[in-house]
């Protein structure tokens, strides 16, 4: 046994199919981006690229646009976090304490998630449709509330809000399902030890069910600002130019406008760079922050 | 949010937040259950009420959905491509994970690295290069090559989690098949990946659903709309006909009711696979 376990032969045959796979078409494209970030390419197979140093990255800092893409995502991660973690966690906990209809309640905030960005979005643009026959005006006026009837996807005031809605709407149960994983290692008596001691309502909350749920309380934090830095469909669906004003353009939007409509594929691959070294920085700090952790049992 | 005093004696309290939880998760699902209203209903008689029930059963949403939207093409287009992938991922990726968990060599503790560190990456990372490149080879609107993208993008996740898995598979069952003269292939075939095989739906599930809600790579390497995959067919037709809003919404129905099947049918079983993407982090 000891032999074969050291016979290179089997471990080529077994480990290189899914190795080079990997490399030639994500590690080495990552690199290729990185180098053609510091070239000039107008998307035709014909002209050469054309080294220009730093230059992509001094306009790209000098770009309006640009700089509201990073600060739209800073809002739009700012936000999901504090929308959708406290908001998982708090459906988690509700369900765990209704005991009743466990299934339902888990379906009705789950199945957005797993449902196609692409349908989803469309359904929210319905709702969000400018004139009195989208759902949201429709309601309002029905409601005898005119007033607050927008154009909420052109508005600038609205629109980046809307999007974070629908990002909340569609991943809120995620953050459900992972509260409610870790309540199943919360030991009941715990619990009971807290009510003893009279912990009740918000108390037994604050004293009980948030240090015992830290771990997934931290990691669905990082996967919602990992998840948000890269957001594209729904933003692409919702606002394809990146809204009135660049209300709600994104880095990720911004990159695939500059490439795919502008043909400035250099200035697209700079975006891209920004936004690989964006993510590996949150996920190198927090895997830092959680290294006691590395493994999750499921 | 209101929480009742007392659970065990269903208090007042309790009962009142229990339905106003309810009429919660209701709210919450009332988007899908409009979408199906509508996608039965008449494009003027969607505007009259949101909440009413449709007059008819108006099939013909589907029709035009399918046959004009094309969307059944679409749907067969995109299964095809999630299947080669999840065979690619779970295949390739067991095998991967079976070396890293038991054999010994060298640069090992590396490979492993660089596999997890994959999860760091972003698609948009990749896409620029991928297209100067795919365009310079022709290999535009080239399923096999699309299928390769997508396994590599699963490979990260797939390979932590089915290293894991096998690490806990005892060594002595490997070791008695050898003695009984098996070779390795019919170890891993025959022990090792039905072993493994809890972990590989797990994981499988996850990368089903990033194949079937990817909009981007199919925009960037897929021109030719026969080809298309759902997100892009769906888009396409709700971009012609997006005044058609009763069709439009039997496109989405036809997209979104097999996935809201398939978990009613197997709730427990996709949560467990999504959760696999926990570990992400």
């Amino acid at each position: 046994m000891e032999k074969i376990r050291r016979n290179k032969k089997v471990i080529c045959i077994f480990l290189l199919p899914s190795l080079l796979i990997y490399l030639c078409f994500e590690v080495i494209p990552v690199f290729m981006s990185i180098y053609f970030s510091f070239n000039e390419w107008p998307g035709i197979q014909s002209v050469p690229l054309k080294f220009v140093g730093l230059q992509n990255f001094i306009q790209l800092f000098q770009n309006e646009i640009f700089l509201k893409s990073l600060r739209n995502i800073g809002i739009y991660v700012v936000i999901s976090v504090l929308l959708q973690v406290p908001l998982g966690f708090g459906l988690g906990l509700l369900i765990h304490h209704f005991k009743r209809g466990k299934r339902f309640f888990k379906a009705a905030f789950f199945i957005p998630m797993i449902l196609s960005v692409t349908a989803v979005s469309l359904l929210w643009n319905f709702i969000y449709f400018p004139t009195e026959k989208g759902i949201l005006n429709n309601i309002l006026l029905k409601a005898g509330l005119e007033g607050w009837m927008q154009q909420w996807l052109v508005n600038p005031k609205t629109s980046l809000i809307c999007l974070i809605i629908v990002s909340t709407w569609t991943s809120v149960g995620y953050y459900m399902i992972i509260c409610l994983a870790g309540l199943t290692s919360v030991p009941d008596s715990v619990v009971e030890a807290g009510a003893l001691d009279g912990a009740t309502g918000l108390r037994k909350l604050w004293y009980i069910y948030i240090p015992m749920l830290w771990d997934p309380i931290k990691m669905s934090t990082i996967m919602v600002i990992t998840g948000v830095l890269k957001i594209f469909d729904t933003v692409y669906i919702l606002t394809p130019t990146g809204g009135t004003n660049n209300s709600t353009i994104v880095p990720a939007l911004l990159m695939y406008n500059e490439a795919y409509r502008y043909g400035h594929y250099g200035t697209g691959s700079a975006i891209a760079t920004v936004i690989f070294v964006l993510s590996a920085a949150v996920s190198l700090i927090s895997l830092k922050l959680m290294n006691r952790r590395e493994s999750v049992e499921y | 949010m209101n929480k009742s005093k007392n659970k065990k004696k269903y208090s007042v309290g309790y009962k009142v937040s229990f339905g106003l939880f309810l009429i919660i998760a209701l709210i919450n699902i009332y988007p899908l259950v409009f979408s199906i209203f509508c996608s039965f209903k008449g494009n003027l008689e969607i505007f009259q009420s949101f909440m009413a029930l449709p007059e008819k059963l108006r099939v013909e949403n589907y029709v035009t959905a399918w046959k004009v939207g094309n969307i059944g093409k679409y749907f067969l287009n995109t299964i095809i491509l999630a299947a080669g992938t999840l065979f690619i991922s779970g295949l390739l990726g067991a095998m991967a994970s079976y070396i890293l968990a038991r054999f010994r060599f060298k640069a090992k503790k590396y490979v492993y690295f660089i596999f997890i560190a994959g999860m760091m990456i972003p698609i948009q990372a990749v896409l620029i290069p991928l297209s100067y490149v795919f365009g310079k080879l022709g290999m535009m609107n080239n399923y096999p090559m699309l299928i390769m993208l997508y396994a590599a993008f699963c490979f990260p996740l797939t390979v932590l989690i089915l290293t894991g898995f096998m690490n806990s598979i005892p060594t002595e069952l490997e070791e008695a098949m050898v003695i009984d003269g098996a070779g390795i292939g019919q170890v891993f075939f025959k022990m090792v990946i039905p072993l493994t095989m809890p972990g590989i739906i797990s994981v499988s599930i996850f990368n089903f659903i990033q194949v079937w809600n990817n909009l981007l790579f199919p925009l960037v390497f897929i021109s030719d709309r026969e080809k298309g995959t759902i997100s892009m067919g769906l888009l396409a037709f709700f971009g012609e006909y997006s005044t058609n809003y009763s069709a439009s919404m039997a496109g989405i129905c036809l997209t979104t009711i097999p996935i809201i099947i398939a978990y009613v049918l197997f709730q427990e079983k996709i949560e467990n696979g999504l959760m696999s993407g926990a570990v992400k982090g």
